[in-house]
């Protein structure tokens, strides 16, 4: 059920994506939400539960808005073991934990994106991708990031499985 | 057996990395139909995201006219000035009309389009990476959609369907930079390769004895095979020669705004 749950949040934080933030934005940028999440669920849950939502959301953004099947799979499963494994000795509750490791999974998830589409023979312009992680970027994920975390503290009965 | 057992997590993360770098390579080159349950899938986020998207969209406009309410007196000015610049221009009219006139007869273009059949379609999402570069529509295999057929609007060319699933498709739109078609310039038939650009720009690549010059009208010329033939591309802003290149390289201003289309055809 918890499974169920989280899957459709995910499944609702993407359609937010492709549609609400396409016109609810700053200059262009809006929350990751999806990312946050997964990286929020890396941190209360082991790696060996985690993983399959990374795997979720990454095949949900895939078939609904991909061209490729398996991009974002692979990387949103990257994210989320990474996260876990990072993530096991710190303490869960407290704010520091999504700070210091969004901007890591952030890092894994568009370090593996850039390199992906470069492999696939897409190039997007180096400077043009590293000036959409701006201080719009930081600020506005930061931001989300405290919003969706005490929101996801708050119902965590709802979707932390205790080990 | 005991490794196997002590190492099964990163056996199996390992099994599922791999299968997902193969499904990339499978479909890497795009493919002709989706599976089921990735149908199911799209079908079902069809509507609702259809919901959410109008729903912000009216929000969006909503907020955009409360906020450029105070911005009115500012506009008004700048509009009188347009005013005036308009009336200016207007002693072109005669000239552009006859040239608009030429044109037309040249292309024959509304005759020729009358034959071809459509499908309409709305947009339902955008790519959240990638923008206005592919874009889903709530027509799929089940209203007779086809990968690779041409998306259109009356101003022009739009797009390709990529993939198609039941109930939706995907559209890469022409100014993505994984689109590559050929043109040919209406006035010089000089042809043209082009694909996207930032800033939903095209570019194109022409032979440097090519007479083609900004103001000329671009039409799709049926080469590729993937889009329909003479279906109005965009107007080329300017020719640049490279140095040390066999080719020029020509920006072209599309005719359609792709990111402000909300409504679609699709040609049969």
């Amino acid at each position: 059920m918890k499974t169920l749950i989280i899957s459709l949040v995910l499944l609702l934080e993407l359609i937010l994506q492709g549609t609400f933030f396409q016109f609810m934005n700053i200059a262009g940028f809006y929350p990751d939400l999806v990312l946050i999440t997964i990286v929020i669920i890396g941190i209360f849950h082991d790696k060996e539960y985690s993983w399959r939502f990374g795997l979720i959301a990454g095949l949900l953004t895939d078939i609904i808005y991909g061209r490729v099947l398996g991009f974002h799979g692979l990387l949103y499963l990257t994210v989320i073991v990474v996260v876990s494994i990072l993530a096991s000795n710190v303490f869960k509750e407290s704010i520091v934990a999504p700070l210091l490791l969004f901007p890591i999974g952030s890092l894994v998830k568009n370090t593996m994106y850039y390199m992906i589409t470069y492999l696939l023979k897409e190039n997007i312009p180096i400077g043009e991708y590293l000036a959409s992680f701006g201080i719009y970027y930081w600020v506005i994920n930061m931001i989300a990031l405290f919003a969706v975390f005490f929101l996801m503290l708050r119902y965590k009965k709802y979707w932390v499985v205790s080990n | 057996m005991k490794w196997m057992k002590e190492h099964r997590f990163g056996l199996m993360i390992t099994l599922i990395m791999f299968m997902l770098v193969t499904g990339i390579g499978m479909t890497s080159q795009g493919r002709d139909r989706t599976t089921l349950p990735e149908s199911l899938v799209s079908s079902g986020v069809s509507p609702l995201s259809r919901v959410v998207y109008y729903s912000s969209q009216y929000i969006h406009n909503f907020y955009s006219f409360v906020t450029e309410l105070s911005t009115l007196k500012s506009r008004n000015e700048a509009l009188e000035q347009e005013l005036h610049d308009y009336k200016i221009k207007l002693t072109d009219y005669d000239k552009l009309t006859q040239e608009n006139k030429e044109l037309k007869s040249l292309l024959s273009f509304m005759d020729e389009h009358a034959n071809f059949e459509y499908i309409s379609g709305s947009i339902v999402s955008i790519d959240p990476d990638s923008g206005f570069s592919i874009f889903v529509i709530n027509r799929g295999s089940n209203d007779g959609v086809q990968v690779n057929m041409t998306v259109v609007l009356k101003e022009g060319l739009v797009g390709r369907i990529t993939e198609v699933s039941g109930g939706t498709s995907k559209v890469l739109a022409i100014t993505d930079q994984n689109s590559m078609f050929n043109g040919v310039c209406v006035r010089t038939r000089d042809y043209v390769r082009i694909t996207g650009d930032d800033n939903y720009k095209l570019k194109g690549y022409v032979d440097t004895e090519a007479k083609i010059e900004a103001g000329d009208i671009v039409l799709t010329s049926g080469l590729s095979g993937a889009f329909k033939k003479d279906i109005v591309i965009g107007e080329v802003l300017e020719v640049k020669k490279q140095q040390g290149k066999l080719e020029k390289l020509v920006v072209i201003e599309p005719a359609v705004e792709v990111e402000k289309i909300n409504n679609v055809l699709i040609i049969k």
